[in-house]
């Protein structure tokens, strides 16, 4: 329907606020109850609405005493149709758990879960988060929950708290939508979006006594080790492996490795957020190459280290750097 | 606009759409010219074959093409593209072409509406039960495909079936509710030019001797008849349609034509009914038969709404009867006619100059009789001269047809007799005229059904005294055609199944049957303004304004509305645990504000409780295992121990 836009943009305000209102966060497994779903007809509904008229005034026009009893039908049919359009919504309970962390520009996924407790199948539930081109639908079977991952495009470092969701249904026959609007109370950690192209890794990093050191790469050969998952391929050791019947991976334990340092103050003269974007791009390039590496912001210190953990709190906090916009 | 509406269908949906399209259509492809309904049939048929694939290879303008052809096909048959005829079948036409460039969900919910209204046209063809039933077999099959496509096809079949069969009962009593109280109006919103259907039944344009004995081999029923008290004896029920004045030698026509300037000179002046002896009040629930005319008890002493009486005592409706009607009546079975014009039985004497010379000079015999003489002797002379009553009587031929009858062949049926005798009459100076309609009834229950066979034609003469009266003839031949019905005075092998006497159990069998297809003609074919107003009238609703009125719309639709809400509600409520489940609840209760996932099993979430609220390790620990053993080992003194560790337990953080 055509609304004319500087009108539409002189109410939205308000209808954001009241919508804000009437739907506050809720935590938890929350229930869809009856005073806030909302239903309407859609255009095919309306459709059916005129064939419901033309049967009437048809009716009317030759005096058929059965045609009227047929548009009182199609009348009949279409509210059996709404009550099941809207029963389809009427007491799903949804929860949102914690979404896997991801980079900034890609999309979170919020595991939601629906549960359905009635003994008949919600057909065509379908989730939309609050200005997401994507949706996400799927259908419940009776006494059963369902897992989705709901996709919602980031844009911006920080913490994700999940948009105001609608959930709606035109199920079974499409006449009606029927929808909600639910704000879970989901969050996803957002990490920069890492630098495309970032320089190399800081080699004129310092020691940690201080000293400047000096880069010599990851040539050194510190040892072998048995093959874990995960592990290079040219890691491989293969003349040793081939000696002693088990995959050995070489490694590499540079001096600068040891103690590559990634330094916030160091990238002076660049805005925050693109120096964050760096970080985290070295970040991840120092661990795809397995080299220790420690962390420095102004507020932080993370020693240097490997591993999952060892990321995923470098990253958060970067992801977590003051300044930055939610 | 959600993409949704693009998304491609597949092609066994689309073969499902084309049967539902393939069902709602058949009806109407019954009434269709036999070339346009194969034409049609063909183009449907090799549309729901052929796949979405191969469709989608076919030249953009081939839809506009087929469009174009079968508007040329249906304005052959119609010469026109509008009204009953040429509206439903350019609609189906177009629907069928429609089919051809469906592809998306939108094509298929436009045709699937469509089909919905195709459905429901049906019944402009019929309102019998069987048609209703068809109608509503092709809505399920449209809802049924409708909720198929908007699914993805992923329902089974059979709780497809289910739900679409369900939608249709809870659609009845919103149907009924409505159906009962929307307000009728008593006439058509706006004339429709109507192709008229050529229909058996007595003809208003003229009678042939031999016109009536045609339709003695239908037994179709004309109309069907509810005494309100008391029914007159078959003998009498003469129920009286057109009446024939103007004699040409060959056949009988009425004193006024079709056309409008005439027809509004039938309703002056027009003579008085004094009516006599006991009131019939009756109801004729009227088969359409395309004609204004209604057929009324003779004589009609009270004149339903919306109809007159004309000048020739003939009650004609204000419209044509193109519906079941039904008209209530009242009559007297003996009467006087006064005020009749002088010109009106001048005319009745009038005969073609230099025909039938020998009826001439035999009419002429009794001429110096009194009027009730004349008629009198006539019917002796009848009566003596060896006339017999036949369905078969040979074809009169030659230009003194009347002669040729009373004195060659002397084998005749009803409208022979008419004929003859109003010719006698006028001979020998009574003004007499030719009356047609029906004579007599079978009874089925509670009701009488009159068929076409029952199609009859009688003399009426006019006295000074008494005004018109009737005189049968063919009571003098055949006495038993008037009191016991046509099946007695005939070789039954003549006669069609329904009018014969032998008693045959599969003619009861077809009674009954009409007993319903008579309450079905009654209650709800019949459902019209009149009735609509009676039975309201009943619920002390007076008009539709008045507040009983919106109070029965309102109640009953609150009742039926409401009822279903709740039920709604009520079916929404999650199923009730069973006892060791509640006890369980009653313990996370308990634990607030930890939180129980949906996922989490019950050992998974005691250790996660027991992190929490150590101190309550000792109770988590005993009322898991409890609640395992009630629930799933079926232990019943698990459950009672359980109800008693959950009362125990102290709650995890005092509000």
């Amino acid at each position: 329907m055509p609304i004319p836009a500087a009108l539409l943009s002189f109410w939205r305000p308000y209808w954001q606020r009241f919508l804000a209102r009437r739907h506050p966060v809720e935590s938890g497994k929350v229930r869809i109850r009856h005073q806030r779903l909302y239903i309407l007809p859609t255009l095919y509904g309306l459709g059916f609405g005129m064939i419901f008229i033309t049967m009437l005034v048809g009716a009317l026009n030759y005096q058929l005493s059965l045609g009227f009893f047929f548009a009182f039908l199609l009348l009949g049919i279409a509210h059996a149709i709404l009550l099941r359009t809207y029963a389809n919504l009427l007491g799903l309970q949804l929860s949102c758990g914690t979404p896997i962390p991801v980079f900034a520009g890609e999309n979170a996924y919020f595991p939601l879960t629906l549960l359905n407790e009635k003994r008949q199948p919600r057909f065509g539930v379908t989730i939309q988060a609050r200005q997401q081109a994507e949706s996400a639908s799927t259908h419940i079977p009776g006494q059963d929950h369902q897992l989705l991952a709901l996709p919602v495009q980031t844009r911006l470092r920080g913490v994700l708290a999940l948009p105001r969701l609608t959930i709606s249904s035109t199920m079974p026959l499409g006449f009606f939508r029927c929808w909600t609007y639910l704000v879970l109370d989901g969050v996803a950690l957002v990490y920069p979006q890492p630098e495309p192209d970032p320089p190399p890794l800081p080699d004129h990093g310092t020691l940690s006594d201080g000293k400047k050191m000096q880069a010599s790469g990851n040539e050194d050969f510190a040892g072998l080790r048995e093959f874990q998952r995960g592990d290079a391929l040219h890691d491989i050791a293969w003349k040793q492996s081939a000696r002693t019947e088990q995959i050995l991976i070489r490694q590499h334990q540079s001096p600068i490795g040891a103690t590559l340092w990634l330094n916030f103050d160091e990238l002076a003269g660049l805005p925050v957020e693109v120096r964050l974007s760096r970080l985290t791009a070295w970040i991840l390039q120092a661990e795809s190459t397995q080299r220790p590496y420690g962390l420095a912001l102004p507020a932080q210190q993370f020693p240097p280290a490997l591993g999952h953990d060892h990321l995923h709190r470098c990253l958060s906090a970067l992801a977590q750097y003051p300044g930055g916009v939610t | 606009m959600t993409p949704s509406r693009l998304r491609l269908v597949s092609a066994s949906d689309l073969q499902w759409l084309g049967g539902a399209l393939a069902l709602s259509c058949f009806p109407h492809l019954l009434e269709q010219p036999l070339w346009l309904a194969l034409s049609l049939a063909a183009i449907l048929l090799l549309l729901t074959r052929l796949s979405a694939d191969q469709r989608a290879r076919l030249p953009r303008y081939s839809h506009l093409m087929l469009g174009a052809v079968v508007a040329v096909l249906v304005f052959q048959a119609y010469h026109t593209l509008v009204g009953r005829e040429g509206g439903v079948a350019i609609l189906m036409a177009l629907s069928i072409v429609k089919l051809l460039e469906t592809r998306t969900l939108r094509d298929v919910r436009a045709l699937l509406l469509l089909i919905f209204l195709l459905s429901g046209m049906a019944l402009l063809h019929g309102q019998a039960p069987w048609q209703a039933a068809y109608a509503l077999l092709s809505t399920l099959a449209a809802l049924y495909v409708a909720q198929r496509i908007e699914l993805d096809s992923t329902l089974p079949m059979g709780i497809n079936l289910k739900i679409s069969s369900r939608m249709i009962l809870e659609g009845i009593p919103i149907a009924i509710l409505l159906f009962v109280l929307f307000p009728r109006l008593p006439a058509p919103l706006w004339a429709i030019p109507d192709h008229l259907s050529a229909k058996t039944g007595l003809s208003g344009d003229q009678m042939t001797p031999g016109s009536i004995g045609n339709m003695i081999q239908d037994e179709s029923v004309a109309f069907r008849v509810s005494f309100k008290d008391q029914a007159p004896s078959q003998a009498q029920m003469y129920w009286r349609g057109p009446v024939f004045e103007d004699f040409d030698g060959i056949s009988w026509q009425p004193a006024y034509g079709r056309n409008s300037d005439q027809n509004t000179l039938r309703f002056q002046a027009v003579p008085q009914i004094i009516g006599e002896g006991e009131i019939y009040s009756y109801s004729v629930t009227l088969e359409p038969h395309q004609q204004s005319w209604l057929l009324a008890l003779d004589m009609p002493t009270q004149i339903p709404a919306n109809a007159n009486l004309s000048n020739r005592l003939q009650i004609v409706s204000n419209q044509v009867v193109s519906e079941k009607k039904r008209i209530a009546l009242s009559a007297q079975l003996s009467w006087r006619t006064v005020n009749d014009s002088p010109h009106q039985i001048e005319r009745s004497l009038l005969l073609p100059a230099d025909l039938n010379p020998k009826s001439r000079a035999l009419a002429l015999g009794w001429a110096h009789l009194p009027p009730r003489q004349r008629v009198a002797a006539a019917l002796n002379w009848l009566r003596n001269n060896d006339f017999s009553y036949t369905l078969s009587p040979p074809i009169l031929s030659s230009r003194h047809r009347v002669d040729e009858f009373l004195f060659t062949h002397r084998q005749g049926f009803c409208e022979h007799y008419a004929s003859a005798f109003t010719f006698l009459m006028r001979a020998a100076g009574v003004p007499a005229r030719v009356v047609t309609g029906y004579q007599g009834a079978q009874q089925n229950a509670d009701y009488w059904i009159v068929r076409q066979a029952d199609a009859h034609a009688w003399t009426e003469v006019w006295y000074a005294d008494q005004g018109w009266q009737r005189v049968d003839p063919t009571f003098v031949i055949a006495p038993s055609r008037i009191t016991a019905g046509i099946g007695l005075s005939i070789d039954s092998s003549e006669l069609p199944f329904m009018m014969r006497q032998d008693n045959a159990w599969l003619r009861t069998l077809r009674l009954k049957a009409d007993v319903l297809v008579h309450g079905w003609n009654q209650w709800v074919v019949g459902y019209d303004q009149k009735r609509q107003n009676e039975l309201l009238k009943k619920l002390g609703i007076d008009d539709f304004l008045s507040s009983a009125f919106l109070l029965w719309l309102m109640g009953g639709l609150l009742t039926i509305l409401g009822g279903f809400a709740a039920w709604l509600l009520y079916k929404n409520q999650p199923p009730r645990p069973d006892a060791a489940s509640r006890l369980f609840r009653r313990f996370l209760r308990k634990l607030a504000p930890l939180d129980k996932a949906a996922s989490e099993t019950a050992q998974a979430f005691a250790a996660r409780a027991q992190a929490q609220y150590p101190h309550l390790t000792q109770h988590i620990k005993a009322i898991t295992h409890l609640y395992l053993n009630a629930r799933y080992g079926n232990d019943p003194a698990a459950l009672q121990a359980l109800e008693q560790a959950v009362r125990q337990m102290p709650r995890a953080r005092q509000p």
